[in-house]
């Protein structure tokens, strides 16, 4: 007999097949890898290929600019992404509510997210050239990041129906107490989204850091995980980079997991 | 009234003072384009147009990368994203973080295996090493089905009275609904592939590929006059896309 597949069944094979092209290069150019870079954590070096268990590790995490590297990423991680939030909800909620008749001033904070910054550089040399800190690359971060998270903001604050402030007011609540127990609550989810973004951001940022300084050896406040993984990638030490690659993978991963947990605990 | 009044001026004086300081980086490149020693002067334009001739080659390299990669990576993460809306099948929840948690990695964990992986395919020294990896965006992927978590389903399922083909129903019902997202997601990709710097350092040895970028992150190798003029040059393409779609990259990201 011949077994025939029912109208739901086919139509679900099909919706998944969309998925295919997609999920083919993310296996070929992502995930393969991965276990790759796995795989040459845990081995002596790549002639003996000695199964060392966690030798690598120990020897990375023990290693002076791997630390360094992983203060400074964490600290533009905890530093930056606040700086980058606050901003962008202060300037999203001036644009959305009060200043709502001047909204065309958001183009003004997100031209710079398509500018591409291996044309401003040059300048920003100049401007910052006697800094002894990291932060010519922090106001880059904020400048270039401000822009999507005005959009992602807004995008949201703009959706949420006037009425439900109209109830509220004629409560009696005030400004403050009125976007503190509505907006914030509402935006939660986008607040959400934006954070991730804007922590993936900061691992991009190393483009411009690495514009910036001209090269892999940059000022030890602004060497990151990124330098510490490039330079070994170019000296050939496959090891310490599959570890550091490991480490830092497993930080992101850390990170999307309290971040999706907290918001599903904000969400019931 | 009139205190308010006054409240808002002030507020839209700083809005509009901050909002100008944010464009300072680009003014500053623009005019320092026209200044060498200090005097206004198109020497350095004169000198990049008739006298570097790897400007060309880099431009026509950046536009093969970014409209390449733009239009491939769209193509494929758009029935990603709809298989992540309306397909069923265990796992995919888990696939979903899968993807979050990819485009949140920095570039540098994958380098390593991207250039073995490369090497065996023998693509490396090749625009292939450039454009093959990048055309699997999962920030494309997220970020597109962000946009269609509030897209119309009953629309579909009256389609689905007609066809039961996944594609046409995609092309016909979908399409149109996220076609703000779609241009914002194009010009974001754009304007990061316009500016692509580690992946052509890292996979291309020889010149013949390098895109326009690099002559900033090389400047050593130019001379210092042409730099500013091509920095200008070089912000034109993406800053004319910005002007053509910059309502739907306001209005096309949504989460």
């Amino acid at each position: 007999m011949k077994k025939t597949l029912s109208h739901g069944t086919k139509w679900n094979l099909r919706c998944i097949f969309c998925l295919v092209p997609s999920l083919l290069g993310i296996a070929v150019f992502f995930l393969l890898p991965y276990v790759r870079v796995l795989y040459y954590s845990v081995i002596n070096n790549q002639f003996q290929k000695k199964f060392v268990w966690f030798e690598n590790y120990i020897e990375v995490l023990s290693n002076e600019y791997f630390r360094l590297a992983m203060k400074n990423s964490l600290l533009l991680i905890a530093i930056g992404v606040p700086v980058l939030l606050l901003l962008s909800l202060l300037l999203s909620f001036l644009l959305s509510f009060s200043m709502r008749r001047f909204a065309f001033l958001r183009d003004l904070f997100i031209f710079p997210m398509v500018v591409p910054t291996a044309a401003i550089v040059l300048v920003w040399r100049d401007f910052f050239s006697t800094s002894q800190t990291a932060l010519p690359i922090y106001v880059l971060f904020v400048w270039k990041n401000l822009g999507l998270c005005i959009i992602l903001l807004t995008a949201t604050l703009t959706t949420i129906e006037n009425e439900i402030y109209e109830a509220a007011r004629l409560d009696g609540a005030g400004a403050l107490r009125l976007h503190v127990q509505i907006s914030v609550p509402l935006i939660t989810p986008a607040l959400f989204f934006t954070l991730l973004l804007g922590i993936m951001n900061t691992f991009k940022i190393f483009k411009e850091s690495f514009l910036f300084y001209g090269g892999k050896y940059p000022p030890d406040h602004s060497y990151t995980l990124q330098y510490y993984m490039n330079n070994n990638f170019l000296k050939f030490d496959y090891q310490a980079l599959a570890s550091a690659s490991v480490l830092t993978s497993v930080l992101v991963l850390v990170i999307v997991f309290a971040g999706l947990s907290v918001q599903r605990r904000a969400q019931s | 009234m009139t205190k308010k009044r006054i409240f808002t001026g002030i507020l839209f004086g700083a809005l509009l003072l901050a909002g100008l300081v944010f464009l300072i980086p680009v003014v500053l490149t623009v005019i320092g384009s026209f200044l060498i020693g200090g005097r206004l002067s198109v020497a350095g334009y004169r000198e990049l147009f008739f006298d570097c001739f790897p400007f060309y080659r880099m431009f026509w390299n950046s536009v093969l990368y970014s409209v390449g990669i733009t239009i491939g990576a769209i193509v494929i993460a758009v029935p990603a994203a709809f298989a992540f809306k309306f397909a069923k099948f265990p796992g995919k929840n888990a696939l979903y973080v899968l993807y979050i948690v990819l485009m949140m990695m920095p570039l540098q964990v994958m380098i390593l295996p991207n250039y073995i992986g490369l090497r065996d395919m023998k693509l490396l020294n090749t625009p292939f090493a450039i454009l093959l990896p990048l055309l699997f965006s999962p920030l494309a992927v997220v970020v597109l089905h962000q946009y269609l978590k509030e897209c119309d389903v009953q629309v579909v399922e009256a389609a689905r009275l007609e066809t039961n083909s996944a594609l046409r129903i995609l092309w016909n019902c979908i399409v149109p609904q996220i076609k703000v997202c779609v241009f914002a997601v194009g010009l974001l990709i754009f304007a990061e592939t316009w500016n692509l710097v580690e992946q052509p350092l890292l996979y291309l040895e020889d010149d013949k590929w390098k895109n326009l970028s690099l002559l900033f992150s090389e400047a050593e190798r130019y001379e210092a006059e042409v730099l500013l003029p091509a920095a200008v040059l070089f912000m034109i393409p993406v800053l004319l896309w910005y002007l053509l779609f910059h309502t739907e990259l306001r209005k096309g990201l949504k989460v």
